[in-house]
């Protein structure tokens, strides 16, 4: 793994901590809040939105309603995280990004079978890092929040 | 030899368990909340390099108490299925379970278990570690089978 690759992200939804593979970022785009639309109740919608991205648009998804959080202010700030799934590019909307740092500074633990709902299956793994546990998020696992799985 | 209690208070209502079951108590720990988390959770601490489940006993059986936002102590339990950590306000003693008598009772009267352990005049619901856990049966819909002892 090169030195590129061998990084983690790290940002933050809510408040809580996630952590994700460098290697799965293509970018991150800043202010993308003129971008994105909140869908009608009840329309079905997943997607909040579309963002140009290097001549196409993509798909931008929350990650807040997936993991259970409280939906967001319309004058929040947004970032996008924008990675390659399944079924090719697309955004995470996150609240702000931390930064990225070496893969060495995190320690994968599972989380403590007592902890989580049995029918969670978006994280079995946090990412211990500077003595805080984190999300530690992997895109297969994600893309079933976008392709219905 | 005989078995030791630990006498507790939490919300301003008075409780105790096993010693035997509680490793340490911590004081003020830091909880970081995750997502997912079952409802009985209310974040994880750090304990001896181990990640611990906070469970907060008010979403386990509703009881009428002052509680604050804010935990003092943490007494770290342990259970048949793992580590665990229960909120506290003041820790009374640990005493001799000869020196007090167990009473079936109520669950009204009796949060969080069908004991009372009298002592010096003083009532403390007898707490079941197991019991209080997820997946186990829902406290106060069975009075049968007293505790302890």
């Amino acid at each position: 793994m090169g030195p590129a690759q061998s990084m983690r992200l790290v940002f933050r939804l809510d408040g809580i901590g996630f952590s994700l593979p460098i290697a799965d970022v293509v970018e991150v785009r800043a202010n993308v809040e003129s971008w994105v639309w909140q869908p009608p109740t009840g329309t079905g919608e997943v997607a909040q939105g579309q963002i140009p991205f290097r001549g196409e648009m993509v798909d931008v998804y929350d990650l807040r309603p997936a993991f259970g959080l409280p939906p967001r202010e319309r004058e929040d700030r947004l970032t996008a995280l924008v990675v390659y799934g399944r079924e090719g590019g697309l955004a995470l909307l996150v609240d702000t990004v931390e930064g990225i740092f070496a893969w060495d500074e995190f320690e994968l633990r599972e989380i403590p079978p007592l902890l989580c709902r049995e029918t969670q299956d978006l994280y079995r793994e946090v990412a211990v890092w500077r003595d805080e546990p984190l999300v530690n998020c992997e895109i297969d696992t994600l893309s079933r929040i976008w392709s219905g799985e | 030899m005989s078995d030791k209690i630990c006498l507790f208070v939490y919300g301003g209502r008075s409780f105790c368990l096993p010693a035997s079951r509680v490793l340490q108590v911590l004081q003020r720990p830091r909880i970081f909340i995750l997502p997912l988390m079952r409802k009985e959770m209310d974040g994880v601490f750090f304990y001896r390099d181990d990640l611990v489940p906070f469970l907060r006993p008010e979403k386990v059986f509703p009881f009428p108490g002052e509680f604050r936002q804010e935990v003092c102590f943490v007494l770290v339990c342990c259970s048949d299925q793992g580590l665990f950590g229960l909120p506290c306000d003041r820790v009374v003693k640990i005493i001799d379970s000869t020196a007090g008598v167990f009473a079936s009772a109520m669950s009204e009267d009796c949060p969080g278990g069908d004991t009372i352990f009298s002592v010096s005049h003083e009532r403390y619901s007898y707490l079941d570690v197991e019991r209080l856990l997820p997946h186990r049966p829902s406290i106060g819909l069975d009075h049968g089978g007293r505790q302890g002892g």
